[in-house]
C-alpha cells in the first residue's frame, strides 16, 4: 500500500506543481522561463474570445453529444440483444470490436473513409444518387466536428453497450417475471424496473465516457488537426497547440490547470446528482 | 405487437448496426491487400488483384518510417514492463484497501481514481520539461514512468473491486495457519481473482499500447512506439494508405480475436470494476 501511494503522489504532485508554477510565468519553450507573467496567463486566455468560441464550445458540444448519442445507441443495442432470440451472442461480439482498436487507428481509418475523392463513404453516397456536391467531411467547416463525432460514436458505443448489457444481467429475473405475469408491457418493465435498478451502472458508464470524451485528443489530431481553421480545437488539442506550436508553455499550463479544475468540478456535481 | 414482428424489427436494427460496425474494418482489411493504383480510384473496387506488398513493405528498412516490427517491439516492451510493475504495486495497494480499515481506506480510492480524470495534457508539459533536463527523451524509462501514473490508479481501482469479492474468511483462516499477509496475497487471493487480474492486465495493456499523446512527445526516432509510427504514415506529400491499413490490421486483428474469445470475462470484468 505504501509503495503505490508514494509513487503515485510523487509522480503526480511534482508535475502538478511544475504545471502550476509554469502557468504563472512568461514561459517560452524556446527561451525558457522569463519571470512572472503580467497580465497573468490565466487572464490572457480567459479573455480571449477565441478560447470560448470555438475551443470551449467545441469541447462542450463534442463531449455532451458523444456521450448522449453513445448512451442512446448503446442502450438500444443492449435492449435488443437482451431479448431471447437466436444469434444475439454474435451481435454482442460484433459491437464491442471497435473499442479495442487504437483510437489513433480509428482516426486514420475514418480519415481514409472520409476522403472526398477515393473514400468509400462519398462513393457510396454518389452511387445512391446524391446530387450536387459531396460533403467534404473532415475538411469542411460544417461537417468537421460531425466527422470526429461519428468516428467517436462508432468506436465507443460498444463501451456503453457492454456495460449496460452487464447491468441488465444483474436485474433479478423474478421481478421481471412477476411484472410480466401481472400483464405489464415490455416497455413498462423497462422503465419502471430495469432502469432504476441499474441506475448506478448507468451513472458509472456515463461518468467514464464523459471523462474520456472530454480528454479526447487522438481523433482530433488525426482527423482535422483542429481545423479547418480552428473550429474543431478541443481543449486537449488546444493545449497541445499552445505548447508545441506556439511554444507558450505558460498559457498552455494555465489552460491545462483550468481544464483539470473544470472537469473536477463537473465530475463532483455529476456524482452528487447521480448518487 | 406480435413477437414475430418485434423480433424481425430487432433483427433488422441489429444487422444494420453490425454492418455499420464491421464495414469500416472490413474495408480497411480489403485496402491492405490492394496495390496503390487500386486504392486511389474514384469508384472503390471490390474486385481487384490482391497483393501482399503492403505487408512486406512494413518490415523493410527503407523510408525511415517503416521498420514496423521495431516500433511494435518498442511498444510491447514499454507496455509489458509498465503493466508488470503497476500490477505489482497496485495489487499491494488494492489488497490493503480491500482488507484493512485505516483512515483513508474509504476516501482514498475515489481520490486515486480522480487521477484518471486528469486530461493527459495537464502533465504533458511538466513531464516534457523534466525529461528534457534529464536527457531522458527518447528513452523507454520516461514512457514507463508516465504511463505508471495513469495505470496505477486504474489497476488499483479494478483490483480492489475484485479483491473485495473474495471473502475475508479465507484470509482469517490462512492467518491462523501461520501465513504471512504477502503469502496470502500471492497464494490465495491471486488464484481466486485470476479472471479479474486478467481483465485488468488486458485493459491496462491496451490503454498503454494505444497511448499516443505522450508517446509522440516523449520519443524520437529510436524509441518510437507503434501509434506514433502509424501517424507518421500520414505525411504531407503522399499518404500511403495501403501500408497504413496493413499496419493497423496487424495490430487490430490479434486483439480483436482475443477479445471475442474472452467476451464473457470482459463483461464480468467491466461490471465488477464499474459497480465498485
Amino acid at each position: 500500500m505504501a509503495p503505490a501511494s508514494i509513487v503515485l503522489f510523487g509522480l503526480c504532485i511534482v508535475p502538478l506543481g511544475i504545471s502550476i508554477w509554469s502557468s504563472l510565468l512568461n514561459y517560452s519553450l524556446i527561451t525558457g522561463p522569463d519571470g512572472l507573467a503580467i497580465p497573468t496567463n490565466y487572464q490572457i486566455f480567459l479573455t480571449t474570445p477565441y478560447f470560448w468560441n470555438p475551443t470551449m464550445l467545441v469541447t462542450a458540444v463534442f463531449t455532451i453529444s458523444a456521450v448522449t448519442i453513445e448512451f442512446a445507441l448503446g442502450f438500444l443495442l443492449a435492449v435488443l440483444t437482451s431479448r431471447e432470440m437466436r444469434g444475439v451472442n454474435f451481435f454482442k461480439s460484433v459491437f464491442i470490436v471497435p473499442i479495442f482498436m487504437m483510437p489513433l487507428a480509428v482516426g486514420i481509418l475514418w480519415r481514409y473513409l472520409y476522403q472526398p475523392s477515393y473514400g468509400i463513404i462519398n462513393a457510396l453516397l454518389f452511387s445512391l444518387g446524391w446530387t450536387g456536391e459531396l460533403p467534404r467531411w473532415n475538411a469542411a467547416p460544417s461537417t468537421a466536428l460531425l466527422s470526429i463525432l461519428i468516428a467517436d460514436i462508432w468506436q465507443w458505443t460498444g463501451f456503453m453497450f457492454i456495460i449496460l448489457l452487464a447491468g441488465f444481467n444483474t436485474v433479478p429475473k423474478e421481478s421481471m417475471e412477476s411484472a410480466r405475469i401481472d400483464g405489464a408491457s415490455e416497455s413498462r418493465i423497462l422503465r419502471r424496473i430495469v432502469i432504476p435498478y441499474i441506475m448506478p451502472i448507468i451513472s458509472i458508464a456515463v461518468f467514464l465516457r464523459l471523462i474520456d470524451a472530454y480528454r479526447e485528443f487522438d481523433k482530433v489530431f488525426i482527423l482535422t488537426g483542429g481545423g479547418p481553421g480552428n473550429i474543431t480545437e478541443t481543449l486537449s488539442y488546444h493545449v497541445y497547440l499552445q505548447m508545441f506550436r506556439f511554444f507558450d508553455v505558460g498559457v498552455a499550463s494555465a489552460i491545462s490547470i483550468f481544464a483539470l479544475l473544470l472537469i473536477y468540478q463537473v465530475a463532483l456535481r455529476l456524482i452528487a446528482v447521480l448518487k | 405487437m406480435s413477437k414475430w414482428i418485434s423480433n424481425t424489427i430487432s433483427y433488422v436494427i441489429l444487422v444494420i448496426a453490425a454492418v455499420l460496425t464491421l464495414a469500416p474494418i472490413g474495408w480497411a482489411a480489403l485496402t491492405s491487400f490492394k496495390e496503390r493504383t487500386d486504392i486511389l480510384v474514384l469508384k472503390p473496387l471490390l474486385v481487384f488483384q490482391p497483393t501482399l506488398r503492403n505487408y512486406i513493405v512494413l518490415f523493410a528498412n527503407e523510408p525511415p518510417y517503416y521498420l514496423w516490427h521495431v516500433r511494435v517491439a518498442n511498444s510491447l516492451f514499454v507496455c509489458l514492463i509498465t503493466v508488470a510493475v503497476c500490477l505489482l504495486m497496485s495489487s499491494l495497494a488494492a489488497y490493503s484497501f480491500s482488507r484493512f480499515d485505516f483512515w483513508g481506506s474509504k476516501s482514498l480510492p475515489p481520490f486515486i481514481l480522480s487521477f484518471r480524470m486528469i486530461p493527459p495534457v495537464c502533465f504533458l508539459l511538466p513531464w516534457y520539461l523534466i525529461f528534457l533536463d534529464l536527457h531522458l527523451l527518447d528513452n523507454p524509462l520516461s514512457l514507463i514512468l508516465v504511463y505508471s501514473i495513469f495505470t496505477i490508479p486504474f489497476d488499483t481501482w479494478m483490483l480492489r473491486g475484485f479483491f473485495l469479492a473474495i471473502p475475508r474468511d479465507l484470509d482469517e483462516a490462512a492467518l491462523t495457519e501461520g501465513y504471512s499477509r504477502l503469502e496470502i496475497l500471492f497464494k490465495i487471493v491471486f488464484p481466486l481473482a485470476k479472471s479479474g487480474i486478467m481483465i485488468t492486465t488486458i485493459f491496462s495493456f491496451i490503454f498503454i499500447f494505444y497511448e499516443f499523446m505522450y508517446a509522440v512527445v516523449l520519443t524520437k526516432l529510436n524509441w518510437m512506439t507503434a501509434p506514433v509510427a502509424l501517424s507518421r504514415f500520414l505525411s504531407a506529400y503522399a499518404t500511403e494508405w495501403g501500408p497504413m491499413m496493413a499496419a493497423t490490421m496487424t495490430i487490430t486483428i490479434p486483439l480483436v480475436i482475443i477479445m471475442i474469445v474472452l467476451r464473457k470475462h470482459v463483461i464480468t470484468g467491466l461490471t465488477l470494476g464499474a459497480v465498485k
